[in-house]
């Protein structure tokens, strides 16, 4: 047994960050000598703070000394608590309406080949009463000590410091819910839901087909075949290219449109653009152009006006009163504007043209088969009497749908009378090469004619042209060669 | 108002769902025969039937007989062929309220159910 004293044989450590206690007994050590109390005190010289718990390690460790005579023991008689970080207050999104993990989105599907990238989507959308995120709670923390009973401090949580608009709510289970449809927006720690569309960028393969429920805005252009469809207005400030654009409401398109004969502009309202070139489509009302509309194949429900512009190619349908620059062009581009038809009720009455006489067909086909039965009326058989009721039922069906035809193309002539205006101001000039449909008349100029002249029908439907300075009104047929619908391309110029 | 048609022809049941559906009736029941209608009229409850007498397994009249044993009330109209017709009192007496003779038109077929539900209304009331 060794005879050193017992600051020889027991021997108290603290580990570097302080968070255990290490009590040695030496080889050899006099198991009288190591007392408990001599142990408790090593270790108080060594700074530990003695705690209940370090006196039954302690005196466990006695034990075992004790136990085993002369050998070597090394025990950790004491470990500092570590201290309970604070859970920061976070705000977890819903997968699908998650905004921060659009860019990543984007770059996965980009990279991933074989995808559709104009069905790409830049943007979360969130309706009405969607469950978009949740708010979770901050946990405060419990700070920690060590073995020397020194504080280690833990980090407090942190408030999210989220900022709300009426745009969304939060619940009392701190759920985030939409209060309308809209796009959903996480910047520096504002979450909304925001009723217009923002595309900061051009709409392309970097963004993909727009849809939206309300409003949208692209502050640059619209590329080729992509498409932007919005429930309420559209407004483009760059250029838009050969790409379909459709609105619930306005369009504006502050640059213009350069649609290679690939472009569709579908609006309910009105359209404000500041040229068009090679567009199709409609306008449900009012049309504003600064500068030419260029090959274009367009409806327009309401008023047109292109007062400082013009009209050159194409065919334009103009429903409202309209004020255009000039019509055509000097190298006498085949432009046709034709007045006061609603181009959709076309549609509507060539479909009823069509399906009347195949109607009408059909009818006089089970009117045929009968009457054959009706002849031998008493002598049917169980299945002729089926087939008799089957015919009357398809007679009375065909009579139904042609009376229903009729009472159309009947709403369709009264809507276009009611609304449809035949009245086009031109302010500088007519060039040859320009047709003029109104009415049931079709006049092509083949000389020109300087502005401003006002042309419309006269109070007995003919037309006529005003010369807006002097006031004379004429005879369109002395302006342009004027033939009836009916008989354009067959009997030449309208009879005085 | 529910209304069950009963005729193996579909083309026939189709013929009275669409007159049925331009008067404004929207719960109706199709049945094939005599035993199909015997199996739908519990769980659909009908106020209401179409029924045709030539039909397999069980005919018009054979069905209106037994619905008349647990119903006699919901107004039946009888679907017959000229042929049938000098038996239509033979039908009257097993329960039928009203009958359309084929072929028909169907503004005939119109008339005869409002007729017939006029009649059961003012005989309920």
């Amino acid at each position: 047994m060794s005879t050193g004293s017992p600051e020889d044989s027991i021997k108290a450590t603290v580990s570097s960050d302080k968070m255990t206690a290490t009590l040695s007994i030496a080889a050899g050590a006099d198991p009288a000598m190591i007392t408990k109390q001599l142990c408790l005190t090593a270790l108080t010289d060594a700074n530990v703070m003695v705690t209940h718990e370090i006196d039954g390690a302690v005196a466990s460790l006695v034990e075992a000394v004790n136990a085993s005579p002369g050998e070597a023991i090394e025990r950790v008689v004491a470990t500092g608590l570590p201290p309970v970080h604070g859970e920061d207050e976070r705000l977890v999104f819903e997968e699908e309406f998650d905004p921060t993990t659009l860019e990543e989105e984007m770059h996965e599907r980009e990279s991933g080949g074989g995808s559709d990238f104009y069905s790409l989507v830049s943007y979360r959308l969130a309706n009405e009463g969607d469950l978009i995120a949740k708010v979770h709670p901050a946990v405060s923390g419990q700070d920690g000590m060590t073995v020397t009973g020194d504080t280690l401090a833990a980090k407090s949580a942190k408030p999210l410091g989220l900022s709300l608009d009426d745009s969304v709510m939060v619940k009392g289970d701190g759920t985030v819910v939409a209060m309308g449809d809209g796009v959903v927006q996480y910047v520096k720690g504002k979450l909304s839901v925001l009723p217009q569309l923002t595309v900061d960028e051009n709409v392309d393969f970097s963004t993909g087909n727009i849809e939206f429920d309300g409003d949208v805005l692209v502050k640059k252009s619209v590329k080729d075949c992509f498409e932007v469809t919005a429930a309420r207005s559209i407004t483009v400030q760059g250029l838009v290219e050969a790409a379909t654009l459709r609105s619930g409401t306005d369009l504006i398109l502050a640059s213009g449109m350069a649609a290679r004969e690939k472009g569709v502009i579908e609006a309910e309202r009105d359209v404000k653009a500041r040229y068009l070139d090679s567009v199709a489509g409609f306008v449900g009302r009012h049309c504003e152009i600064d500068k030419e509309v260029v090959n274009c194949e367009i409806s327009v429900g309401g008023r047109f006006s292109a007062e400082r512009g013009a009209i050159i190619g194409g065919h334009m349908r103009l429903c409202g009163v309209s004020d255009v620059g000039a019509l055509g062009s000097e190298m006498s581009a085949k432009t046709t504007v034709t007045l006061g038809r609603i181009a959709g009720f076309d549609v509507l009455r060539e479909q009823i043209e069509e399906l009347s006489p195949n109607l009408e067909a059909a009818l006089e086909k089970v009117q045929s088969e009968h009457e054959m039965l009706d002849q031998n009326k008493g002598g049917l058989t169980a299945d002729q009497n089926e087939r008799m009721t089957e015919l009357q039922f398809k007679v009375s069906s065909i009579q139904s749908l042609l009376k229903r035809l009729e009472a159309a193309q009947a709403k369709l002539n009264d809507a276009e009378d009611q609304f449809a205006e035949t009245d086009l101001t031109v302010q500088s000039r007519i060039h040859p090469g320009v047709t003029l449909r109104l009415g049931e008349y079709i006049a092509e100029f083949e000389t020109s004619v300087k502005g401003p002249v006002r042309i419309t029908l006269n109070a007995s439907g003919r037309p006529v042209m005003v010369d807006l300075v002097g006031g004379v009104e004429t005879d369109l047929r002395e302006r342009a060669r004027v033939v009836e619908r009916e008989s354009h391309g067959k009997t030449g110029s309208m009879a005085a | 108002m529910k209304i069950l048609l009963v005729d193996d022809s579909k083309t026939m049941r189709k013929i009275q769902r669409s007159v049925l559906t331009q008067l404004g009736h929207t719960e109706i029941e199709e049945a094939c025969d005599g035993q199909d209608a015997m199996s739908k009229v519990g769980a659909f409850g009908p106020d209401l039937l179409l029924v045709d007498w030539n039909m397999p397994n069980m005919d018009g009249l054979t069905f209106v007989k037994k619905y008349r044993e647990m119903n006699k009330d919901t107004p039946i109209i009888m679907v017959t062929t000229e042929s049938e017709r000098s038996r239509v009192v033979e039908a009257i007496k097993a329960g039928v309220n009203n009958y359309v003779v084929k072929p028909f038109t169907p503004d005939v077929l119109s008339q005869r159910i409002d007729e017939t539900l006029t009649k059961a209304g003012a005989s309920a009331g």
